[in-house]
């Protein structure tokens, strides 16, 4: 097995830590939402594909972006990671502006 | 090599040149006509390699994408701009609040990042690949913060 270099472990392991904090926004949402509407009597409009959406894009992207960037150099690998990690966190902001879109006045 | 109308050695690509050549000059030690009375590669010309240059094609289309998705891409970084003064964080606590802001700024940043990891890392591709990174970046990056706030 082929040495893997420090600098590229660096990378997976900062942007890591960056991806994985709208990950756990997007647990702690799946987890506390539901609940919320129900004991406001809106329990059946919970928009569970934007709580999928905010809990898969952080993995899915971080996951692309490992795949798209093997085998090239650290700078393409490393602004390869930064799209997916930006891109994340607007479709983060998306899901969130249409989940207030989308709620019912709560009881 | 041989010429294929003439049956004799082909000498160069130049036709014209060839009338005024006899085949095998060469090979009896002899002076080709053409090229005795001049001052070999005295002077390198300036056009020197224009022929052997790789020709370029001028893809417009390429090109129209490419600006067209510039100003698109452009607008969604404005979007964003806008959409982040309509966007809070109701969290108390620093970290959160940090987190939030890092969020909304890397989000205004996203277009231009996206852009240019598109134009940088597709020099090679066909222009089909190009414009679709181009148009999934424009789907994904849609800033619908504000376009929520616009449509209602």
């Amino acid at each position: 097995m082929s040495k893997i270099p420090v600098s590229k472990v660096v990378v997976w392991v900062v942007f890591g830590l960056l991806y994985a904090y709208p990950l756990f926004e997007g647990i702690s949402n799946l987890i506390a939402l539901p609940p919320y509407y129900a004991a406001n009597g809106v329990g059946a409009a919970v928009p569970w594909w934007l709580l999928i959406i905010g809990v898969a894009a952080p993995v899915l992207l971080y996951v692309a972006a490992l795949w798209l960037g093997r085998g090239r150099e650290l700078f393409p690998r490393t602004l390869i990671l930064a799209v997916g990690l930006a891109a994340t966190n607007a479709l983060v902001l998306s899901a969130v502006s249409w989940a207030s879109a989308v709620q019912p006045a709560l009881r | 090599m041989r010429h294929p109308e003439t049956g004799r050695p082909a000498l160069g690509p130049d036709d014209d040149d060839e009338a005024l050549r006899w085949a095998g000059d060469e090979l009896r030690g002899g002076v080709d006509p053409l090229t005795k009375n001049r001052v070999f590669n005295a002077v390198p010309s300036s056009d020197d390699g224009v022929d052997a240059a790789p020709a370029i094609p001028t893809n417009m289309a390429r090109t129209a994408a490419t600006v067209l998705f510039a100003v698109l891409y452009l607008g969604i970084v404005v979007g964003w701009i806008l959409s982040v003064q309509i966007t809070g964080s109701t969290a108390a606590d620093v970290f959160s609040q940090v987190a939030w802001q890092f969020g909304e700024f890397v989000a205004i940043i996203a277009g231009a990042l996206w852009y240019l990891a598109v134009l940088t890392l597709t020099p090679d591709s066909r222009t089909a690949v190009r414009v679709g990174w181009f148009a999934l970046g424009v789907g994904v990056l849609l800033p619908w913060p504000i376009l929520l706030v616009v449509a209602s």
